[in-house]
């Protein structure tokens, strides 16, 4: 958080020095969020868009979300382990998550601004793939699907993927660093649709390109 | 304002990427370990979020275990598998091979059991034969694995046949309380003790019962005396049944067999209705060394009343001179007895000569009684067809101490009287007293 407070300030600064000389077409920036909300985790991705009016960009995003497990997930996880440890005699273990794989595209809305610092609102549609990473260990050694079929059937609630679409909803400000450079600070609030819907919430800066 | 072609290939190039990232939207593909599960567990069931399941754990019969044909049904109990989601249900499989390629039992759907544990009861299952069982649980649109197949193994049929009845057979004449005799049942299998009931009833339905008993099996053959009085003249059905009670079998029934009692004679308390004869007590404490072995008789005057009692003696019965006279040797008298209002009374009547057998003339109907000079009661008697009358062999008792020689007798038998001329068709058989 230290680091992303430094790069904002100092962002904030070049911004002010180079803003009459910005490139507006378009953009491509790396970010990197933390998220939070079941459970805290990090996120990362590439976002991208290019300007279609002077307050209106469309923009694409792709990323991931390292784990988005709620406490249900986690306690049907943690069922299964524990009726492993009444079934078969090696000590249990188990990591449960819930990786997502999302992408998607929108409208960035961009109010015409006196300032330095560009605000956006932005709304965008995708899809959001959600892994269910579940790994058990017996006796301390990870069990290969063979090991654990004679015990338990895992059912799509702790194994598998299934993909969904995914809503976004965010906002933030654009920092520019010089005539290129380009500091996002953002929040993203993201609804992925299914029989069990997902919330996620991610909150990070960009950093790219303008051109 | 329009979009310029630069920035169009950038809105294609968003969608691109996002259908690149995104592969059967909307669809739950289970990956590992449920799609390496076997073929007919592990598979989520349509687009909806499946359930996990554990493999359930058997609990009875244990493993290898022997079950006796007779506590079939067989039981199958497993502790409850663990589920993610919704209630279980189970399947439960027999088969005579572990790969379970020949199932001989399926039971499936059956609703979880309270407690932890779910059971199921099998069908029966053929004896003497080894089976393999295994269960798994379904929840969740998840079914889950089959636990490890267990062994066991139904015991030999155990087969009782019926006991073979000795008596009294259909149409004897017994005693208020008669022996029952069967010839012990044969078996086949690990049978246990065997015990035989005895039903005695008044109908051939044995509905009700007049007595029933169970005893233990005799040598070769099992016999059962009541232990309270028949009914009198009253025609009755017995049959026996096996039973091996640790086995819980029963085996077959005997062919039921009729029969009639008649009235007793305790000849301690037979009125001797002759004026120079030995009293009843006095003649029940002679020995017995004669033993009845047929009576042969016919009321009609037109057969003389012949009345023939034969029988046999364990040794010789000395003979003496019939009122002096030496070349009339006489050894045994015929003693009859009648139920007189509820009283027998009786006595010593025809001397047997020796050489000369055991059939006598002049007992006919309406003889019997008024020419045997007996004493008043009995003096008026005329037995009536099918009356039960008593029958005995003794050394010589008419006009007793007279012609008295070892004082011994036989037994007595008891049978309906018969008289040609009166509607009998048939011989009567003797029962022993």
């Amino acid at each position: 958080m230290k680091s992303v407070v430094m790069v904002l300030a100092g962002a904030i600064v070049l911004g002010g020095v180079a803003s009459a000389q910005t490139s507006d077409r378009g953009y491509v920036e790396g970010v990197a969020q933390s998220a939070f909300g079941n459970v805290t985790s990090q996120s990362y991705g590439v976002e991208f868009g290019a300007t279609i009016r002077p307050t209106l960009q469309v923009y694409g995003e792709f990323g991931q979300i390292r784990d988005v497990a709620d406490t249900a997930f986690t306690t049907n996880a943690s069922t299964i382990a524990s009726a492993l440890a009444q079934v078969q005699s090696a000590a249990v273990g188990f990591t449960a998550k819930r990786p997502v794989l999302f992408g998607g595209g929108g409208i960035k809305f961009r109010p015409a601004t006196t300032m330095k610092v560009q605000p956006y609102v932005l709304g965008g549609f995708g899809f959001g793939q959600v892994k269910n990473d579940v790994t058990y260990t017996l006796g301390g050694t990870e069990a290969t699907d063979s090991a654990l079929a004679p015990y338990v059937t895992l059912g799509s609630d702790l194994s598998g993927s299934s993909t969904h679409p995914m809503l976004t909803l965010g906002g933030g400000a654009d920092v520019p660093l010089g005539r290129m450079l380009l500091l996002d600070l953002q929040y993203r609030y993201g609804r992925i649709f299914g029989d069990e819907g997902i919330s996620t919430n991610r909150a990070g800066v960009g950093f790219g390109v303008r051109f | 304002m329009s979009i310029s072609h630069k920035k169009y290939k950038l809105i294609t190039t968003v969608a691109t990427t996002a259908c690149i990232l995104v592969t059967a939207c909307g669809k739950n593909n289970p990956s590992s370990p449920s799609e390496n599960a076997t073929a007919s567990s592990g598979t989520a069931v349509g687009a909806e979020v499946t359930g996990s399941v554990t493999v359930p754990q058997p609990v009875s019969p244990a493993a290898n275990v022997t079950v006796r044909n007779a506590d079939q049904p067989v039981t199958l109990i497993v502790t409850n598998a663990v589920t993610t989601k919704g209630p279980n249900t189970y399947d439960f499989e027999v088969a005579t091979d572990s790969g379970f390629a020949n199932k001989v039992g399926t039971k499936t759907g059956i609703a979880e059991g309270i407690g932890g544990r779910t059971s199921v009861a099998l069908d029966r299952l053929p004896a003497n034969a080894d089976y393999y069982w295994h269960a798994r649980a379904q929840a969740g649109g998840t079914v889950g694995p089959f636990t490890a197949a267990r062994k066991f193994t139904i015991g030999p049929a155990i087969l009782i046949d019926a006991p073979a009845p000795i008596a009294p057979l259909s149409g004897a004449q017994t005693s208020a309380r008669p022996t029952f005799r069967v010839r012990n049942a044969t078996r086949t299998g690990p049978a246990g003790a065997i015990t035989y009931k005895f039903d005695v009833a008044a109908s051939s339905t044995f509905n009700p019962l007049i007595v029933t008993a169970t005893v233990n099996e005799g040598v070769n053959e099992t016999g059962f005396i009541p232990t309270s009085d028949l009914p009198i003249n009253a025609p009755l059905w017995w049959r026996a049944t096996a039973l091996d009670a640790a086995n819980s079998i029963t085996g077959g029934t005997s062919a039921a067999q009729s029969f009639t009692t008649s009235l007793a004679i305790d000849l301690s308390k037979v009125i001797v209705s002759y004026p120079a004869a030995p009293s009843g007590p006095t003649v029940n404490a002679w020995p017995q060394s004669a033993t009845i072995t047929s009576v042969e008789q016919d009321g009609n005057p037109a057969a003389a009343g012949i009345m023939c009692i034969a029988f046999t003696t364990s040794h010789d019965w000395p003979s003496t001179p019939f009122f002096g006279a030496e070349e009339v040797q006489v050894y045994a008298n015929q003693w009859y007895f009648a139920n007189i209002g509820g009283q027998w009374y009786g006595g010593p009547g025809e001397y047997l000569r020796v050489g000369r057998g055991f059939c006598k003339t002049g007992q006919g109907t309406n003889a019997i009684g008024p020419d045997g000079g007996w004493n008043t009661v009995m003096a008026s008697w005329a037995p009536k067809v099918g009356e039960m009358v008593g029958y005995m062999i003794s050394t010589p008792a008419r006009n007793w101490p007279g012609m008295r020689t070892i004082d011994e007798r036989s037994d007595i038998v008891v049978q309906p009287w018969r008289d040609t001329s009166l509607g009998s068709t048939s011989t009567t058989r003797g029962v022993h007293r």
